[in-house]
C-alpha cells in the first residue's frame, strides 16, 4: 500500500492547486471569449451600428477646438469621434483615402447660426498623424477655382466651405447654404481652431524642389499610396505644368537611400513596360533615365541621390525631356 | 526487493501506477480537445437557415425602357421622363404599395447632392399616389445616424409633404439573408421587412463620383439595404454592387443627374465638386441607366467594372443606345419619340 501522505509534500499540494486554479481561469476566459464572438463574423446583434461604435462627447459645447464660437453660432449636435475602425460610418467610401494616408482620428460637430435661417455648418477635424499626411488629403481633394486663404500655410475656401491644414490636422468647415454670412463664421472658426491648436512646423519637403516656371498654381499634391496605379509608389509629390496648351505632370519622392530610389525607378519603369509601354532610346543628360511611350503619352523616370523623379502625361517626347531636365537640374542644386 | 513503506522514494509499482494515470489524463485531455475541435469554424450567421432572397418587382412583359430628359427643374424633368415611357400609370396601378429606395446616406444638406434630392421624392410620391397607389414608403439604411440623415437632407419633410411614410431602419426590420447565386451576400442582414408588404419598388439615386467604386448611381444605391459592418464589402466593391443589382429587380430606377458630383465623392462637401448636367434618367434597366450616367461623369466603362460585371450577369445592357432611349427636354418642350 502506498502512503500518499508521506509521498506528497505540502509544497506539491499547493503548487497543484495553483496550477488547477490557473487552468480554471484560462478555461473561464476562453468560455467568455467564445460567448462574445466577433460580431463582424457572426453578425449577431450587428444589424445596425451600436451607439458604442460612435463615441460622442457628453456636452454640446465640449469640442474645444472652436471655442469661443463666433457670435450667433451655437452647437447643433454633440461632437462625434471616429477612429480608423469606424471612419467609414461617417464618410463611407472616402474613408479609404484617409486611412491610406495615415488617419488616426476624426472629431466632427455641427453648428447652427442663430442669425441666419436654415444655416448650419459641420466641422470635420481629421488628425492625420503628421503634417505630410494632412497635406496629402488636403491636396488630393483641392477644389478647382477655389480662393486661397492666408490664415494657414494650406487653406482655401469655396462658396460654402473652408478647407485647411494645420500641423497634423486637416480641417473642413462645410456650410448648408451659400451666403456671405456663412463665409465669415466658417473662416472665424478656422482662425479659432488655429489659435487653439498647437502644431509643429511643417518639415521641408519635396514640394519646394519642383521647377516654378510653367507650374500650375496650387497644383502640388501628395499621393499617399498606390500612385499611378503602381502599388510600390507611395508618398509621391506631384505638380502640374502647362506647356503650349498641353498639361503634363512632374513627380518627386525622397526614398530611404539612393539605392532604394534607383530600385524604385527601375520597378516603376518595368511596371510601365509590363502594361504596354515601349522604351524609346534617347540621349538624356540624366544618368539612368528611361523614356517610355505608353498610351500615346510619354513618361520619363529616373533617380538622383535619394530622389525618385519623373514626368508623366507629356504629349510628345520633347516636352517630357524638357521638364525632366529642369527637374533634374533642381535636384542637383 | 521489498519496498520500504516509510521511504519517500518511488518504487517500481508506484512509478508504473502514476505513469498510467498520467497517460490516461493526457489522453483524456487530448480526446476532449479533439471532441471540441471544429475544423470548419463558426458559421457566418447565428441563423443557420438563412433565407434565399430575390427582390423582383419588375413588371413582366414591360421590357427594357429608358428615357433621358434635359432640364433644370427636377420635378418637371421627372414628369417628362415618365411621360415619355407611357406615364406613371405604365408602372403604378391602383392599389399598389410602393417603396422608394432613396439615397439618404449622409446627414448633409440637399444642395451638396450627396443624397437623393427632396424635390424628386416629393414629385415621385405625389405621382404614385395620384396614379392610385395605396401607399408610398421611403426608406434607406444610411451611413450616418438615420434620423439626422432623413431630417437634414430634407428627405423626411419631402416625403411627408407628399403623403408618403418614412421608414427609418431599426434592428427588427433586418433579416439575415442570402442573395440568390451570391458569393458575397450570404447570411447577411438585409433591410427586408419594409419590402414585405410592397409590390412596386423604385430606386432613386443621385449621380456621384465615388472614391472606392468610381461612381455611385442606381446599382450602388441598393448598398443601403445592407446592414451590419457592410464596409467590409468595400474590399470587393464592384462584386458587391453587381450582386446587389442581381438581388433587386426594381420596377424602374431614376438617376438624377440634374447636378452631378464630379469629384470628391461620395461625400463631396463643396459646391465646387458639383456640375450642372441638367439630366434626368428613368429606366427599367439599371445597367443601362448607370452606363449613361458614366458618360455624364466622364468615366469609361473600363473605369467602372461593376457595369461590365452586371451586364455579364445578364442584368441589363451597358450599351444603352440599344434601348433606343426616348429623349426630351423641358426647356424646349420637344421630345423625340422612340421609333
Amino acid at each position: 500500500m502506498i502512503h500518499k501522505s508521506k509521498n506528497i509534500s505540502r509544497l506539491q499540494t499547493v503548487l497543484s492547486m495553483v496550477i488547477l486554479s490557473v487552468l480554471m481561469i484560462i478555461g473561464a476566459g476562453i468560455w467568455i471569449a467564445q460567448s462574445q464572438f466577433n460580431t463582424a463574423v457572426l453578425q449577431k446583434g450587428a444589424f445596425l451600428p451600436k451607439p458604442t461604435q460612435k463615441k460622442t462627447s457628453s456636452q454640446l459645447s465640449s469640442n474645444p477646438y472652436f471655442l469661443p464660437l463666433p457670435e450667433g453660432i451655437q452647437p447643433l449636435t454633440k461632437a462625434e469621434i471616429f477612429d480608423a475602425g469606424n471612419l467609414s460610418d461617417k464618410i463611407n467610401g472616402k474613408a479609404e483615402l484617409y486611412l491610406s494616408a495615415g488617419f488616426t482620428r476624426l472629431v466632427s460637430q455641427r453648428f447652427k447660426d442663430d442669425g441666419t435661417a436654415d444655416l448650419w455648418m459641420e466641422a470635420f477635424v481629421y488628425d492625420m498623424g503628421n503634417s505630410q499626411n494632412a497635406f496629402s488629403v488636403f491636396s488630393t481633394q483641392r477644389r478647382e477655382g477655389s480662393e486661397s486663404l492666408d490664415l494657414a500655410e494650406n487653406a482655401y475656401r469655396t462658396s460654402n466651405a473652408v478647407f485647411l491644414t494645420h500641423g497634423r490636422y486637416y480641417v473642413e468647415i462645410i456650410a448648408s447654404k451659400v451666403s456671405e454670412e456663412e463665409r465669415q463664421p466658417g473662416k472665424l472658426m478656422a482662425v479659432t481652431f488655429i489659435r487653439n491648436t498647437p502644431s509643429e512646423k511643417a518639415a521641408l519637403n519635396e514640394s519646394a524642389l519642383f521647377p516654378e516656371k510653367a507650374m500650375v498654381k496650387n497644383s502640388i499634391a501628395l499621393i499617399a499610396s498606390n500612385a499611378f496605379g503602381f502599388d510600390g509608389l507611395d508618398k509621391i509629390y506631384t505638380a502640374e505644368y502647362e506647356f503650349d496648351d498641353h498639361s503634363l505632370m512632374a513627380y518627386l519622392s525622397r526614398r530611404g537611400s539612393p539605392a532604394e530610389a534607383t530600385k524604385m525607378a527601375s520597378a516603376y519603369g518595368k511596371f510601365l513596360l509590363a502594361f504596354g509601354g515601349k522604351q524609346i532610346e534617347t540621349q538624356l543628360p540624366i544618368k539612368g533615365a528611361r523614356l517610355i511611350e505608353v498610351l500615346d503619352t510619354y513618361e520619363i523616370v529616373f533617380s538622383h541621390g535619394s530622389y525618385l523623379a519623373g514626368v508623366r502625361d507629356a504629349v510628345n517626347a520633347d516636352q517630357a525631356k524638357n521638364l525632366a531636365i529642369r527637374l533634374y537640374d533642381q535636384l542637383k542644386e | 526487493m521489498i519496498p520500504n513503506p516509510n521511504s519517500d522514494e518511488l518504487n517500481r509499482r508506484q512509478f508504473l501506477n502514476r505513469f498510467a494515470k498520467a497517460g490516461i489524463s493526457i489522453s483524456a485531455a487530448c480526446a476532449a480537445g479533439f471532441w471540441f475541435y471544429d475544423a470548419k469554424g463558426p458559421a457566418a450567421s447565428i441563423n443557420k437557415r438563412s433565407e434565399i432572397v430575390q427582390f423582383d418587382f419588375s413588371i413582366e412583359g414591360l421590357g427594357q425602357k429608358m428615357s433621358i430628359v434635359q432640364g433644370e427643374d427636377r420635378a418637371a424633368t421627372l414628369r417628362m421622363a415618365l411621360k415619355l415611357l407611357g406615364g406613371i400609370e405604365t408602372f403604378i396601378k391602383k392599389g399598389d404599395r410602393v417603396l422608394l429606395k432613396v439615397n439618404a446616406a449622409f446627414a448633409t444638406p440637399a444642395m451638396l447632392s450627396a443624397t437623393t434630392h427632396p424635390e424628386i421624392i416629393t414629385e415621385m410620391a405625389r405621382l404614385c399616389l395620384k396614379a392610385g397607389a395605396a401607399s408610398v414608403v421611403v426608406t434607406d439604411n444610411p451611413i450616418n445616424d438615420p434620423a439626422s440623415c432623413f431630417t437634414l437632407t430634407g428627405i423626411a419633410e419631402a416625403a411627408r409633404k407628399a403623403g408618403a411614410k418614412v421608414i427609418l431602419p431599426r434592428d427588427d426590420l433586418f433579416v439575415t439573408m442570402t442573395a440568390k447565386d451570391a458569393k458575397l451576400i450570404q447570411n447577411w442582414p438585409v433591410l427586408y421587412k419594409p419590402f414585405a408588404d410592397i409590390n412596386k419598388v423604385i430606386g432613386m439615386a443621385p449621380l456621384k463620383d465615388h472614391h472606392r467604386s468610381g461612381a455611385s448611381m442606381t446599382m450602388k444605391n441598393w448598398y443601403g439595404l445592407l446592414g451590419g459592418r457592410r464596409n467590409i464589402f468595400h474590399q470587393d466593391i464592384h462584386g458587391i454592387i453587381m450582386e446587389l443589382a442581381k438581388m433587386v429587380k426594381p420596377t424602374f430606377v431614376v438617376l438624377d443627374a440634374t447636378t452631378t458630383m464630379m469629384t470628391n465623392g461620395p461625400t463631396g462637401g463643396s459646391l465646387s465638386d458639383l456640375k450642372n448636367t441638367h439630366t434626368m434618367i428613368v429606366s427599367t434597366d439599371q445597367v443601362a441607366a448607370d452606363a449613361f450616367g458614366a458618360s455624364l461623369l466622364g468615366r469609361s466603362l473600363d473605369q467602372l467594372p461593376f457595369i461590365g460585371k452586371a451586364e455579364a450577369a445578364g442584368l441589363g445592357t451597358a450599351d444603352y443606345q440599344k434601348l433606343n432611349p426616348v429623349t426630351g427636354s423641358t426647356s424646349t418642350k420637344s421630345s423625340s419619340e422612340q421609333p
